[in-house]
């Protein structure tokens, strides 16, 4: 194999060479360094590269398993951490100018039990500004710059996770961890081309990473295969004494029988031509191992709304500090320069309002899901976005017409979105589930499955370094 | 206060007596003629917030005004007329005492 398809491998298949001692987590572990240097800054993908950590880490590996000590499937494997998680060696920065020198001294959990597991720390990936909780309308809206897709550097990698689908899909590293409170780990895993796991609220501890909205923030897995995105997330899961939302829940997954997808009313409307192909093929897929049932609606309701209304009053308590001191004008996007005194003057009962709306619409949508196993959808209604335009004037005849991101976040709902084939100017499209709570392992099930039968997961953009 | 117009439009006068003075130095040009109105709620929350930075410029506090109109108007818009909510519903996080 060589190092450009040692890169691309998916962490399964790196920790098995590493278990069979045919690779050295030093040697791949120096492949992914010296990538993370190459190409990191031209997709605008890190913000801390750790080589001695990162080394320190991965010789301990190769120790233990020429012992005989192996940790399971990601001993020995690289990966990176977006700049919102605390870790040891590295500043934390969120993104944010304002955060840049910001140190901490312990791990986050998440890293501690990756850490745990046997898996190396490489880099700090790079992010969009307080993950994107003042409202940017740019891609440029990171103090490291715009976040770039490998399959074409003038269109965005998607946010807030922009440095974790960048870095994935260019291969710089195993695996990384993403987070979302809306859209950060769907948005660009669908831009990058990779598998992207948002875990269903409370089944990832928080610990360590920043606060943006505490009902809703997740972290979670963005990897090149369905088969990581659940070995990942079963390495990280679990309750967390520093973490009182987190909980330990059985995987489950659907035994004996086919699982049952509901394919959501309105799924393609106003998207890109090439968006609805591309979903229409990927269900021509999925009816070989799953039962589709059409039209399925969705509980009426104004998801949007109600996810913003909580998340102002949230978004404002999280960072009241910054707003007061003024220094949110440091902020790279102009949008955000403002925008959190926007979320600072919104009202209490407004957002005590969004909560008990929440409530309600909570229980119509798992009794609207309950006959299913999941929700199918397209990821999103376009590929993505160009870097030089603002996200409102990029493709204002495609905005779709459903939330699929409010609804599955204002409920916490696992999803996944994996690669299904490409659209417009070559860059690609995804295929979101959205599951039932608790229910990941029944979305990498039929995730994996889809995999088994197409290859868009296998496909490499074609790296360029800046000019 | 029989609404939540009144009560903002309330708001609006005793918030704008107590607002920071506007910044002196303006650096952006005045917003485009055709823009919405906004409220006069969301105009006082908006200059309140040069207490934290006495720099704002007329253009920002026109937009952060815009902005703050389009939440406060979004949290009307949830539940209109109370149609949705009845007195009971709880919100989805309840509070819990701890032993």
């Amino acid at each position: 194999m060589n190092s450009e398809d040692l890169a691309f491998s998916d962490a399964t298949a790196i920790g098995k060479a590493i278990a069979r001692k045919s690779l050295s987590s030093v040697e791949v572990t120096k492949l992914y360094l010296d990538r993370l240097e190459r190409f990191g800054k031209t997709y605008g993908a890190v913000v801390t590269i750790m080589h001695e950590r990162a080394l320190r880490e991965a010789r301990a590996a190769d120790k233990e398993i020429a012992a005989g000590r192996t940790r399971g499937p990601l001993h020995g494997v690289p990966y990176g951490v977006k700049d919102l998680l605390a870790a040891v060696g590295a500043p934390t920065t969120w993104g944010a100018a304002p955060y840049r020198d910001q140190v901490f001294d312990y791990d986050a959990t998440v890293v501690k039990r990756l850490q745990a597991a046997g898996a190396v720390l490489c880099a700090k990936l790079a992010m969009v500004e307080l993950a994107g909780g003042f409202g940017y309308n740019e891609a440029d809206a990171s103090f490291t710059g715009p976040g770039r897709t490998p399959w074409n550097r003038n269109y965005w990698s998607g946010g807030s996770s922009s440095g974790p689908g960048a870095a994935t899909s260019a291969g710089l590293v195993g695996f990384s961890i993403g987070s979302e409170t809306n859209g950060s780990i769907m948005v660009p895993s669908a831009y990058c081309g990779v598998s992207g796991l948002r875990p269903t609220y409370g089944r990832v501890s928080r610990h360590g990473a920043m606060a943006l909205m505490w009902t809703s923030d997740k972290l979670g897995p963005i990897c090149r295969s369905a088969r990581d995105t659940d070995t990942v997330l079963r390495a990280i899961a679990g309750a967390d004494a520093n973490d009182a939302t987190s909980r330990d829940k059985p995987f489950g997954g659907v035994r004996g029988r086919r699982p049952k997808l509901a394919i959501v009313k309105g799924a393609t409307a106003k998207s890109q031509p090439e968006v609805v192909r591309n979903f229409e093929a990927s269900l021509h897929v999925l009816s070989e191992s799953c039962d589709l049932v059409p039209d399925v609606p969705l509980p009426k309701g104004d998801y949007t709304d109600v996810f913003t209304a909580v998340f102002n009053g949230e978004c404002a308590s999280a960072f009241r500090d910054l707003i007061e001191s003024g220094r949110s004008r440091e902020l790279q996007s102009p949008s955000d320069k403002l925008g959190g005194y926007a979320v600072y003057g919104s009202l209490a009962v407004d957002y005590v309002d969004g909560m008990r709306l929440r409530a309600l619409l909570n229980r119509a949508v798992v009794r609207a899901m309950e006959p299913y196993d999941a929700i199918v959808h397209p990821t999103l209604s376009t590929v993505a976005l160009p870097i030089d335009l603002p996200f409102d004037k990029a493709y204002p005849k495609y905005p779709g017409v459903l939330d699929m991101g409010s609804v599955g976040n204002l409920t916490g709902l696992p999803s996944i979105s994996v690669p299904n084939g490409l659209g417009e100017n070559h860059l690609p499209t995804g295929l979101a589930l959205l599951g039932k709570a608790w229910g990941e392992a029944t979305l990498t099930q039929i995730a994996k499955a889809y995999q088994a039968r197409t290859s868009f997961h296998l496909r490499r953009p074609a790296l360029v370094t800046a000019p | 206060m029989s609404t939540r117009r009144a009560f903002l439009a309330a708001a609006a006068s005793t918030a704008l007596a107590g607002a920071a003075p506007p910044s002196p130095g303006p650096t952006q040009s005045p917003p485009p003629p055709k823009a919405p109105k906004v409220s006069a709620a969301a105009r006082a929350l908006a200059e309140s917030m040069r207490t934290f930075d006495r720099a704002l410029s007329s253009g920002d506090v026109e937009t952060i005004a815009r902005n703050i109109d389009g939440n406060l108007k979004l949290g009307a818009a949830i539940d209109p007329k109370g149609r949705a909510l009845r007195n009971w519903d709880e919100p989805a996080t309840v509070f819990e005492a701890t032993e």
